[in-house]
């Protein structure tokens, strides 16, 4: 069954040093007068996102290509078939923020590119805030492997269509793809989670995403 | 009877869901039920039967998916699919078959990449296959972006005569996924001549009774509710539906009290919904609803009454007297457009005016162009402004929403060829009181032709409603009573429940001080019943007057609006510049300072001095800092747009010729919609004094080519963000190499690395912007 999760702006707790670290900071902080500006496109970004995502639970086992094969798909990833290692059930979803955060992005933007960008850095922020809110909103997260979205390691991009089929993410939460591949609108994620009988082993907090680990038990 | 008859003559029922039902019957998740119509059409009459037997009178054939996006063999699809509906309807009284038409399931630009002729064009073919096997009507259903809803309903309206239902799925929060709401719907849907709307699916019967009493105050149409069972919910390892047929049937009774006459369900409803609903509905009250002549525009987010408050409609996008206005026109700068746009909706407009008519530019294509890009930027309604009528066509067409027209005349040229179009794509439509014999002295004069032309509207089905005169106001300096005769006409006109509107500023043409005098007129014109204006909301004066007259008239509860203006507009204590020079304040990022120094300093020093000397050299020391890691992006960025400001100041004085280091073309590439980053390289680039060409994002590659070949840019920035369009980048560079070998290619974006830069045949890889802006230093030295 897919269930549909939407979330009020203010149970999202988008961290600032997140902001920070999207617009470059690389550990410093924003400087004074830079400050007032993320507050300022944060309040507007709070006025006007709209978190929404859809989820199912399914089935998952490794085939016979050393690939992986959900429910509703066959996807030949030795990454994810790394990550869902002795997994036999996994989640799916697909979250997004909003059409009208995708709108203040490009409204801003042509306002002044700084803004822009400080408007894209936030809604970076708060997507990711989402997904982990919502791996916590599954359950225990210690069993759960670590997030896994097309585009990590050897899973493309093209796995996105067959995601958004089956969760029927158009309908449900306004999230489509282009032909290019890409999700509209802006600031949304498709991802994957494993759900695993062992406590999972992986402590970085980040996700696969920023990763390099060698050798991951996971990948 | 047809099916017009039929829902103006009492309550219509509309089927359930077949998804629910098919599945049941052995329907595997993941197959589509319109397959179903070829490979077991038994079923399919069978579930139409069902409804039959429950008392539907709408059979929605099974074709929801049904376009050539999804299905290579639509027509077989659709040809089945009306066939077993009108078998299964043989024998039942009342019944009818209606083509059902979902969403495509791509998001239409700007949001997607599916261009909104393409959907037009999309639903058009499905349309004519579903009309010739024999459709009842058309039911536009489930659509949860008011763009596509548009498209659908043209494309039915130009290929079908069939009558056109509309049902939006709205969200929780009572709006569309891309942020209409009920009376942007219906603004629009009414506007484009449905003959009933309303909405499905999304949520259960309990939340769509909301949403049914806001429909019901704004639609003139018959409003139709078709709900889901609620919502879904796991019960022993299924998956069911949280609300039953009782409950159910029983909130339509509701439903149908709060306006609704056209009700069935959607999914997780069966026929045991419908049958239920049918008995407890059947005897309630049947009444249509009333017509409200309402004067409304709407965008794809609002709608604008007009006809309560005094509306402010921004003049700002109009080159006329504009020398920056009409460059950016020539020089096809979008983004200086968007800019006067955005800065009026942060005045406080209701509505934006758009005129981009100059003699030497293609005035269709730029008006279509700025509309959509305008409605990629700000959610306020468009005023479309044009005396070109295939322009105006066009803009109308692709509006999403219904916009406000400017204008018609009395004269009958104007008003055969603006009606038809009104009538066709909806619109209010700014009437001026001028005609075959030029514009009456008299208010007296001005009045008749307003109702001339309210008349001829009428032929054309157009209610006095979506008429606004414009009396015209005439310079009162070439005739002293032209404002009186202007405010006694706006005061008759009010009288007689006629719209009005006025481009307030000619009043004081040839005057000294026309601000006050524009302020005072409008005052004037408020007080006589003036609907609405299109004024200068960047003049203090104009925003006091009405921000003033809405306090004065009881509009502004606790003259809250008032205060939040007056606090806003109050002097701010400025810094004082005196102890900055234009390098600290670039470097500080001190936009105002840098302005006010470089204008200060133009007094003693050549312009390409202040620029090669001071702006350049300060804009590199950030830059340094920058890739050094001493300095953010933010920083980097704050003080190139601070040199921007100081570019603004000298710029004016720069002989020309002399003002540009050299031209350099930038694009995302094709299939990419990600421009963030392209913008950033663009700040900076136009910051060190070069003349960028930004082609925008989703650029495909002989454009890339057209416009280096047309500008001779030796240096083009091409940037792609996803893996997937890294070969449209291939592409480009691969085209340029063939048409333009001289030419530099630099490539950036986030997937891009130094060695895949090298392999698709960059000359440069870009880690950054500044990385883009010492390249070009390096080709251009």
């Amino acid at each position: 069954m897919i269930k549909i999760i939407t979330v009020a702006p203010d149970e999202i707790e988008i961290k600032q040093s997140a902001i920070e670290e999207y617009l470059g900071y690389f550990g410093a902080k924003a400087d004074a007068v830079t400050l007032p500006l993320i507050e300022e496109c944060r309040k507007e970004i709070l006025e006007c996102i709209d978190f929404r995502a859809c989820i199912a639970e399914v089935g998952c086992c490794e085939n016979e290509n050393g690939g992986i094969c959900l429910d509703f798909m066959q996807i030949n990833s030795k990454s994810l078939a790394g990550n869902l290692k002795n997994c036999e059930t996994a989640f799916v979803f697909a979250a997004t923020t909003g059409t009208a955060l995708h709108r203040l992005i490009a409204k801003n933007s042509l306002i002044s590119p700084l803004k822009g960008i400080v408007t894209d850095s936030i809604g970076s922020a708060a997507i990711e805030a989402f997904c982990d809110y919502i791996n916590k909103s599954i359950g225990d997260t210690d069993y759960l492997r670590p997030r896994f979205s097309p585009g990590y390691g050897d899973l493309s991009l093209g796995c996105q269509i067959a995601i958004l089929d089956f969760l029927e993410a158009k309908k449900h939460i306004g999230l489509a793809l282009t032909d290019g591949g890409m999700l509209t609108p802006v600031k949304s994620v498709t991802a994957i989670l494993g759900l695993s009988k062992e406590k999972n082993k992986c402590r970085n907090k980040k996700g696969c995403m920023v990763c390099n680990r060698i050798n991951c038990p996971y990948s | 009877m047809n099916i017009l008859e039929k829902i103006r003559n009492g309550i219509t029922y509309v089927d359930g869901g077949a998804g629910t039902l098919l599945q049941s019957w052995g329907l595997e998740a993941g197959i589509s039920p319109e397959i179903w119509n070829i490979t077991n059409p038994e079923k399919i009459r069978e579930m139409h039967r069902l409804y039959l037997e429950a008392g539907a009178n709408i059979i929605t054939a099974c074709t929801f998916g049904a376009n050539r996006l999804k299905f290579d063999n639509t027509e077989e699809i659709i040809t089945a699919a009306i066939n077993n509906a009108k078998e299964a309807c043989k024998g039942y009284e009342d019944s009818f078959v209606a083509l059902d038409i979902g969403p495509t399931g791509k998001m239409l630009e700007p949001l997607g990449d599916l261009p909104f002729e393409e959907a037009v064009s999309v639903f058009a073919e499905t349309v004519r296959i579903g009309a010739s096997a024999g459709a009842d009507l058309i039911l536009i259903e489930t659509m949860n972006d008011s763009y596509e809803t548009k498209a659908a309903v043209i494309a039915a309206k130009e290929n079908c005569d069939l009558p056109v239902f509309v049902t939006n799925a709205y969200s929780d929060g009572g709006k569309l996924m891309t942020g209409a709401d009920p009376a942007a719907m219906v603004t629009m849907l009414e506007g484009l001549g449905v003959d009933a709307i309303g909405m499905n699916c999304s949520m259960g019967p309990a939340q769509m009774l909301e949403i049914t009493k806001e429909t019901a105050k704004y639609a003139s149409v018959p409003i139709i509710v078709n709900p889901n069972a609620g919502l879904p919910k796991i019960v022993d390892g299924k998956s069911v539906f949280d609300v039953d047929a009782q409950e159910f049937s029983d909130i339509m009774c509701d439903i149908v009290k709060a306006g609704a006459t056209i009700i069935g369900g959607c999914c997780g409803t069966t026929p045991e919904y419908i049958r239920k609903t049918v008995e407890k509905t059947k005897n309630l009250p049947f009444a249509l609803p009333e017509k409200k002549e309402k004067t409304l525009i709407s965008s794809y987010t609002h709608a604008v009454e007009i006809g309560t408050d005094p509306v402010i409609i921004g003049e700002r996008i109009n080159p006329t007297g504009k020398k920056r206005f009409k460059e950016a026109l020539r020089n096809n700068d979008l983004n200086y457009i968007l800019g006067e746009g955005v800065s009026q909706h942060k005045k406080g407009v209701s509505v934006l005016d758009v005129n981009v008519g100059l003699p030497e530019i293609d005035e269709k294509e730029m008006l279509t162009k700025v509309v959509a890009s305008l409605q990629a930027v700000s959610d306020l309604p468009l005023q479309i402004d044009t005396v070109d009528y295939f322009a105006m066509e066009a803009a109308m067409r692709i509006y999403n929403g219904k916009a406000l027209i400017n204008s018609v005349n009395g004269k009958s040229e104007s008003m055969a060829a603006v009606f038809p179009l009104v009538k066709k794509y909806g619109g209010c439509v700014i009437a001026v009181t001028l005609d075959e014999n030029g514009i009456p002295e008299t208010a007296q004069g001005r009045v008749e032709i307003a109702e001339k032309i309210i008349a001829e509207a009428a032929e054309y089905g157009i209610g006095k409603n979506e008429i606004i005169v414009d009396p015209l106001a005439m310079a009162v300096s070439s005739d002293s009573e032209s404002a009186n005769v202007t405010l006694e006409a706006v005061r008759i006109l009010n009288g007689k429940g006629i719209r009005t509107s006025l481009g307030v500023s000619n009043i004081s043409f040839g005057l000294p001080s026309r601000a006050d005098v524009n302020a005072v007129f409008y005052t004037m014109a408020m007080q006589c019943g003036l609907d609405c204006a299109i004024i200068n909301p960047h003049s203090d004066e104009m925003m006091k007057a009405w921000h003033g007259f809405m306090a004065l008239t009881g509009r502004d509860t606790n003259c809250c609006g008032y205060i939040d203006f007056a606090s806003d507009s109050a002097p701010k204590e400025t810094k004082s510049v005196a102890s900055e020079t234009l390098d600290s304040a670039i470097v500080k990022g001190l936009g105002d300072s840098a302005y006010a120094l470089a204008s200060e300093m133009l007094r003693t020093v050549p312009p390409l001095e202040i620029i090669d000397k001071m702006i350049i050299p300060a804009l590199n020391t950030v830059g340094k800092g920058f890739e050094e890691k001493t300095v953010y992006l933010p920083q980097l960025l704050m003080s190139a747009e601070a040199a921007g400001k100081a570019f603004d100041a000298v710029k004016a004085a720069i002989p020309a010729g002399e003002s540009k280091k050299g031209i350099i073309v930038i694009a995302t590439v094709k299939g990419d919609i990600h421009d963030i980053g392209k913008n950033i390289v663009r700040t900076l680039l136009e910051n060190y004094g070069y003349d960028v060409i930004d082609l925008g994002r989703d650029v495909a590659p002989e454009k890339v080519v057209e416009a280096v070949r047309e500008s001779g840019a030796p240096l083009v920035g091409l940037s792609a963000l996803m893996t997937t369009t890294v070969p449209a980048m291939e592409e480009t560079i691969s085209l340029l190499r063939k048409e333009i070998p001289d030419c530099r290619i630099t490539v950036g974006g986030a997937v891009m690395t130094e060695e895949y830069a090298a392999m698709i045949g960059a000359d440069n890889y870009s880690p950054d912007a500044m990385n883009t802006v010492r390249y070009a230093e390096e080709i251009f030295s």
